[in-house]
């Protein structure tokens, strides 16, 4: 065995066992010897912040001699010979460090370790996209981890948080402002026409639910399980992210997988954390610049008090008579969160127990309503409980048991696309649906209680040496129930009416994996088998009752008219695999792999599906050709194929029961039906490098690819005039999707006194139409199209580009095709811009709906090994947006920037306009794709600043104390002209269509932090 | 060896073992109860739901058609911030926008013409002289009328074939025919129904599908046939599509856009001028201070919300054949003859029945003159001023405006507009498919998207 190696069963063990017990084995089986040796003894460090690495592995190769750090960090290695021996110790996502340490008989060595969180670690463990634990060396495809030490830095409140700016070739869009409202996750943008595009998420080996829960139609916003997960118990993220990478995950994992392992128990005494975050949202200035736009659009300032620039009043945004006392529809927000966990073990178990309460304030002032009671203020109370239990009943066996649950009660006001939405009526000014008494649309009460429960076992048994069985058990319970209320008396709906929707989504897992390490021929050969076996439960009902007969608190009966509908439904899918990777000289990998399917959705005639793959790693830097010095150097390459399994009733030709004359049982027709229906397959084709170089202070990755979607399910429109009309899905299309992305890393400095770190990196993921089949286009959302290739036309070719920001097909060369991204905002845009003249519109399609490019910026510096001030900026641009917001408001006269066109219309010069500006702003002829525009923006999304209190400064029972102190979504840089570019007026809703429509924009927030660990 | 075998090979053995039993048929079965399998419908105790679904696929159809056309023929103005409503009452209307309506009538049309095919194979169903089937063949011929009267062109491609053709013997092959085509395939089915419907003593059926047949002859330009049927209907006859406040689907959608919402208004409108009073076009003023209604204005802002009080709440029916209209046939029919007393005798007994005073015209017959907001003139007494004014008034908002519009060449198509200027020369026209002077909804994009006989005919605005 090489001084590097340490067995993979040694590993496991070593994660397993105390610290005491296994000094006591290791002194028995030593005993001989004892008089011969002596004790390592120290404590492994974060180097950046001085915080203790529990759980880090420190070994004597050589000795095969191997300890954990305790859950504060300090190990011993007893037992060891005397002389000089080299100690390492490892950890995942840090840098291995070595120290070499002279051991005397009977005597003690403290040899204290720091280490830096490495974004390559060669050495480094990954466990997702392969079969068992493999070291990122011989992983032939990329793979982002995300430590907790990254992220720790800031008090930040949700995976989503963790995850924006700092997953390569991933997206989180946050959509909008309301306060527990879901984000939206994609990896590598779209490559599914009609299906998620968002990745499947396993937390501790269990398969959770990854999408938004109900949507709201009245707040237009959706709950995301994604955020019931407590960020401070996650120790790590795994994320792959294209076909490639996750083969073995099979049907439904073409949008990538996302892994997140929580903290475990590590050996010692228990060891407490307890964390007080406060903080504060809110929203600055709203919409166009203040010099046109004083009232931010009359949410900033309802009670419109003057303006040197508007004296007598904003006859746009006139005075609310319902508007709060603050004069303001906003408020701060204010939010608080208590955080409580211990980790300990003893001899063969250990533990991780975490407990969280919070509360978020919104930044909408709810007020009082008509009978002076205060409303339900806009936010969400949450807690969860995790506790992660392991133990080894036998030598050669582990198993772990990780348990948490979630509740969160989240309060929303009407928001976006709704008549009743609050912002809507507000920007309105007085073309609205209220008589501008917005306040009224907040008697409507809109709430979610989410419950959660995901528990899981793992058992590992490793009965030899180089061979190792896993079998992972589990369930991902959640329940959401979701409330809506229009109160008796209620100005819209004046009976009142209410809604309930209930839904239960339950997921089992069954994961078993095993594989063999042998030597065949000279060569390391890793041979693994498994199978998963997964089962998709909903269940649900959602109830209608209107016409209330009263004032009073209602339940659904309390409407005279009632009515229910019941979800029910159960997918199950499964798979096997086998996966061979062979090793020669540790330093070139080749894997081989194959996936074999079943799913619910398959039609009756499809049967199983299977999805190779092939990947190889080579560590060139290990090459003696190699030039010395320059660091590490990864090639790799990975070909693979997962898929996307069609809808449940996709396959079947069916009816679906309906009333009509007066409630009376009838039927219609629902779904035609394929019985040759099978997944949509995406192959995807990666190359690339990765390593490390000036004495490991730049690391660098680098990955381009190209991914297809063959047999892309396409709903397919039947011919109208058959009578079973709708559509059925197809496998019939293709979809392409190719990018590059790259990563850098540099410490700048790295000194006892300051440690300084820059990031930088960049992804594209540009997916077009290759072909839809017999169809031309389909219409994904309003103006939202996936188009077929057309021929270039000199029409097309030709068209006018109103503002210099292009559109597809320009300057095309008559003839050729011309792709679509998927999917493209197509609209009307003025072609005689510059006449004196009514406009003249063609529909254009202008680009894609969501990003094609991300990137980020961060740096990282910490002073002392005490104050650390972290930054994280995004970007991301290449799409389109519409703004529902400002075309709505254009048409009504009321949008700030069209002041000069409504007043010249309104003194009867309207045939003085040009065309562009009628386009624009003249509300009998305006339209949409006006008002439909580059998205790009730069986002500085956090900035902390962390703060280690010296140890003197704190009572002697406190181990640490951190001080942490997070602005987010601070500065947003774009030329956007609407109100957020990365709003949605649909939440998280998991589509591919976007829009901004009158829905709150992100707010940003800050928290001070105090964190003690003792 | 030996070790290794048991070791790995054992465990992995058990998993392809269950893999292989777990992949039996079982295992992957969807469940998902609520939906039902095609071949299920095929029993005689299925038949009332099968029909029941007739009249809901026509009810949950209809609603919409005659909410949008009221826009298209400025019946009601759009007054809210739906886009396409925005595009409508401009007179915007391309095939992408007809997809909806496109779908709509064909799948009620094809629901009911393919139902009587199978209603006519189920085993223990008699067929012959039973309500259901007469119903069934009502809703086919209705749901033609209602294609011929609204669509530049008609395409049929399902259900008949050469091995179960029409009842007229009609085998559908999926071409573009003349909007005549519906009208003519709806006569045989229309008979069908009084056939069925006498034998079994559904009198409100015979009444229908008598109305029904007058109202295609109208179509067809047959005027002798259109009062030999229309003369058999009493005026107090009234048989609608069916709404009700028992499920969402059964709701109407005229009176979720107008009491649910403020989408359209008869502000301006000949209903909200003229028509202010009349019991035949009722609406609310909602800039009264005690209307009661949630905002004064429609939801585009500016549109004075004159809510339609019709169709008042969720459950209220939309007429599809009325004796009414039939005497405004048959005074249709008398002003093409000249006989002007006739036509007046025939209109004023349709006032009647609503307790409306007799009107007597300026003693010409005239010809269509036309007006603002609405297109009827709003007091013109010559005879055709008045009948298109009393048959805009008694069918309001029962989605038939549009087809008279066309069929009498109304000089409101070549322009209008209530609010907003009209961005076309002619509203709602057929474009390509019908020549410059041919208006209606277009063949759906969807349908030249699947149909290669009719992939040239849409286009879009």
């Amino acid at each position: 065995m090489s001084a590097t190696r340490v067995s993979s069963r040694a590993v496991v063990r070593t994660c397993i066992r105390p610290l005491v017990a296994a000094a006591v084995v290791l002194a028995a089986v030593q005993t001989p010897a004892h008089a011969q040796t002596g004790n390592v003894t120290g404590v492994v460090r974060n180097a950046t912040n001085g915080q203790p690495i529990a759980g880090a592995q420190v070994s004597i190769p050589e000795l095969n001699l191997g300890i954990q750090a305790n859950n504060v960090g300090r190990f011993l290695l007893p037992n060891v010979p005397a002389g000089t021996h080299t100690v390492q110790v490892r950890f995942i996502g840090y840098g291995t460090v070595t120290a070499e340490v002279e051991v005397a008989a009977d005597g003690a060595v403290v040899q204290d370790f720091e280490m830096r969180s490495e974004a390559i670690s060669l050495e480094g463990l990954v466990v997702t996209g392969t079969a068992g634990a493999a070291r990122r060396r011989e992983i032939g495809n990329s793979v982002t981890q995300i430590n907790s030490d990254v992220f720790e830095s800031a008090p930040v409140t949700s995976v989503a948080d963790i995850m924006q700016g700092r997953t390569l070739g991933g997206t989180v869009l946050t959509n909008g402002g309301q306060v527990g409202a879901g984000s939206t996750f994609k990896l590598r943008g779209n490559n599914s026409v009609s299906f998620s595009n968002v990745p499947l998420v396993y937390l501790d080996g269990v398969r959770v639910r990854e999408r938004g829960l109900i949507h709201s139609d009245e707040a237009n916003q959706q709950t995301n399980p994604f955020d019931d997960i407590n960020p401070a118990d996650i120790e790590r993220i795994e994320v792959i992210k294209g076909a490639a990478a996750t083969t073995l995950y099979g049907t439904e994992a073409a949008g990538g997988v996302i892994q997140i392992f929580t903290k475990r128990g590590v050996a010692g005494a228990p060891a407490w954390s307890m964390t007080i975050d406060q903080g504060i949202n809110n929203l600055g200035h709203i919409g166009p610049s203040p010099d046109v736009n004083p009232t931010g659009l009359g949410l900033n300032n309802c009670n419109f008090t003057g303006d040197s620039n508007f004296s007598g009043g904003d006859s746009q945004f006139p005075a609310d008579p319902s508007c709060p006392a603050s004069g303001s529809w906003l408020k701060t927000g204010r939010m608080q969160s208590y955080n409580l966990s211990v980790r300990g073990g003893a001899e063969r178990m250990n533990y991780f127990v975490s407990a969280k309460w919070g509360t978020e304030g919104g930044v909408f002032d709810t007020g009082f309503d008509s009978d002076g009671f205060k409303r339900p203020d806009q936010g969400q109370e949450s807690w969860n409980l995790r506790g992660n239990f392991a133990f080894s009943p036998a030598e050669d066996l582990d198993v772990r048991f990780n348990t948490f649950y979630a509740h969160r009660d989240v309060t929303w006001v009407p928001d976006g696309n709704n008549a009743e939405g609050l912002l809507l009526n507000v920007f309105r000014g007085g073309r609205d649906y209220t008589n501008d008494e917005d306040g009224k649309l907040l008697d409507m009460d809109i709430t979610n209680i989410n419950d959660r429960f995901t528990s899981g076992m793992n058992l590992i048994w490793t009965p030899m040496e180089g061979m190792q069985h896993r079998l992972n058990a589990g369930i991902d319970w959640t329940r959401n129930e979701y409330f809506e209320e229009r109160p008796w008396g209620y100005f819209y709906v004046q009976l009142g009416n209410r809604e309930t929707d209930e839904r239960t989504y339950r997921k089992l897992t069954l994961d078993y994996a095993g594989s063999w390490t042998s030597e065949v021929l000279g060569l390391t050969s890793r041979f693994s088998l498994g199978g998963q076996l997964y089962n998709d439960f909903i269940t649900g009902t959602n109830g209608f009752g209107d016409d209330f007969a009263g004032p009073g608190e209602k339940v659904l009966q309390s409407g005279a008219i009632t009515e229910a509908f019941e979800v029910n439904s159960t997918v199950t899918s499964g798979g096997f695999f086998f996966e061979e990777v062979l090793g020669a000289a540790d330093r070139f990998f080749l894997t081989l792999g194959l996936r074999v399917d079943g799913h619910s959705a398959f039609g009756k005639d499809f049967g199983l599906q299977s999805y190779p793959k092939a990947s190889f790693s080579y560590v060139v830097s290990d090459e003696s050709f190699f030039p010395e010095g320059f660091g590490l150097l990864k090639l790799r390459g990975a070909f693979g194929s997962s898929g996307k399994a069609p809808g449940l009733f996709d396959a079947a030709r069916t009816w679906a029961s309906v009333a009509g004359d007066n409630g009376k049982p009838g039927v219609t027709p629902d779904n035609l039906g394929n019985p040759t229906l099978g997944p949509e397959r995406s192959t995807e084709y990666e190359a690339g490098f990765e390593g490390s170089t000036l004495n490991d202070r730049v690391a660098f990755e680098y990955q381009y690819f190209y991914q297809k979607t063959s047999d892309a399910l396409i709903p397919v429109t039947q011919i109208p005039s058959g009578g079973f009309v709708g559509r059925q899905f197809e496998n019939v299309g293709l979809v392409s999707n190719r990018g590059h992305e790259a990563f850098v890393n540099v410490n700048l400095l790295s000194s006892d006194a300051l440690i300084w770190d820059v990031g930088a990196g960049l992804a594209t993921a540009n997916s077009r139409v290759e072909d839809l089949g017999v169809l031309d286009n389909i219409p994904v959302g309003w103006r939202n199209y996936v188009y077929a290739p057309v021929e270039c036309t000199a029409e097309l070719s030709n068209g006018v580009d109103f503002d210099g920001n292009g559109f597809i097909g320009q300057g095309c060369q008559v003839g050729e095709l011309v792709h679509f991204p998927l999917p493209a905002f197509c609209h009307d845009r003025v072609q005689n811009p510059d006449e004196v003249a009514a406009p003249r519109y063609a529909t254009q399609c202008l680009g894609s709906t969501t990003p094609t490019h991300t990137y980020s910026v961060n740096t990282t510096m910490t002073l002392g090994q005490r104050l650390t001030l972290d930054v994280v900026g995004e970007g991301m641009g290449g799409h389109w947006l519409s703004s529902g917001t400002a075309y709505q408001n254009a048409r009504r006269s009321v949008w700030p920037t069209c002041r000069d066109v409504n007043q010249a219309i309104s003194d009867g010069r309207r045939d003085q306009l040009t065309a562009g500006e009628r386009a624009l702003c003249d509300p009998s002829v305006t339209r949409y794709g006006m008002w439909t525009q580059p998205a790009d923006f730069f986002k500085l999304r956090s900035v902390s600043l962390s703060y280690r209190l010296p140890q003197e400064w704190i009572p002697g029972r406190f181990r640490s104390a951190t001080l942490r102190l997070q602005g987010r979504n601070l500065l947003t840089f774009t030329d956007y002209e609407g109100v957020d570019p990365e709003a949605f007026e649909d939440g998280s809703a998991d589509v591919l269509f976007r829009q901004e429509y009158y829905n709150l924009p992100p707010f940003r927030s800050f928290v001070l932090s105090a964190r003690v660990d003792f | 060896m030996n070790t290794i075998k048991t070791r790995f090979l054992v465990p992995c053995a058990l998993v392809a073992a269950f893999a292989v039993t777990g992949c039996d048929e079982g295992l992957f079965d969807v469940k998902n109860p609520g939906r039902i399998l095609d071949d299920d419908l095929n029993t005689a105790a299925g038949v009332a739901s099968l029909v029941t679904g007739m009249s809901s696929d026509f009810s949950a159809s209809y609603d919409n058609l005659a909410f949008t056309t009221a826009i298209l023929s400025d019946e009601i103005v759009g007054s809210g911030s739906y886009f396409s409503t925005g595009r409508y009452r401009r007179g915007l209307f391309d095939s992408e926008d007809s997809n909806g309506f496109w779908a709509g009538v064909q799948r009620a049309r094809w629901v009911a013409e393919a139902g009587i095919l199978r209603m006519k194979e189920i085993e223990g169903y008699q067929f012959d002289g039973n309500v259901q089937t007469a119903r069934a063949y009502l809703f086919a011929g209705l749901a033609n009328r209602w294609f011929g009267e609204n669509f530049c062109k008609t395409v049929f491609s399902a259900p008949y074939s050469e091995e179960t053709p029409g009842p007229g013997g009609e085998v559908d092959t999926g071409q573009e025919m003349a909007r005549e085509a519906a009208f003519e395939r709806a006569i045989p089915l229309l008979q069908a129904a009084i056939q069925h419907g006498g034998a079994a003593g559904a009198s409100d059926i015979v009444n229908a599908a008598t109305g029904g047949l007058a109202q295609v002859y109208v179509g067809l330009g047959d005027a002798s046939s259109a009062v030999a049927n229309s003369s058999k209907v009493p005026t107090d006859f009234v048989y609608a599509a069916a709404y009700s406040s028992n499920s969402g689907r059964e709701e109407s959608i005229i009176w979720n856009e107008t009491h649910g919402r403020h989408e359209i208004s008869a502000w301006m409108t000949l209903a909200g001028t003229y028509g202010a009073g009349d019991p035949r076009t009722p609406w609310t003023d909602c800039s009264d201070a005690g209307s009661n209604c949630p905002s004064a204005n429609g939801a585009d802002g500016e549109t004075i919300h004159y809510r339609q009080e019709k169709y008042p709440t969720r459950d209220d029916d939309i007429p599809i054949v009325k004796g009414t209209e039939m005497r405004l046939i048959e005074a249709e029919v008398a002003l093409n003859n000249g006989d002007l007393a006739g036509a007046m005798a025939k209109i004023n007994e349709a006032r009647a029945h609503y307790g409306l005073d007799a009107l007597e015209s300026d003693g010409t017959i005239g010809s269509l003159t036309g007006g603002e907001g609405g297109g009827a003139h709003p007091t013109s007494m010559s005879g055709w001023d008045i009948l298109d004014r009393e048959r805009h008034l008694t069918l309001w908002l029962e989605g038939r405006r549009l087809w008279d519009l066309q069929r009498w060449d109304h000089p409101h198509l070549d322009g209008g507009g209530v609010v907003y200027e009209a961005t076309v020369d002619r509203r709602v026209t057929c474009d390509i498919l019908g020549g410059p002077r041919h208006i209606g909804m277009p063949i759906a994009l969807d349908e030249c998207q699947v149909n290669e006989q009719v992939a040239d005919r849409c286009f879009s605005k």
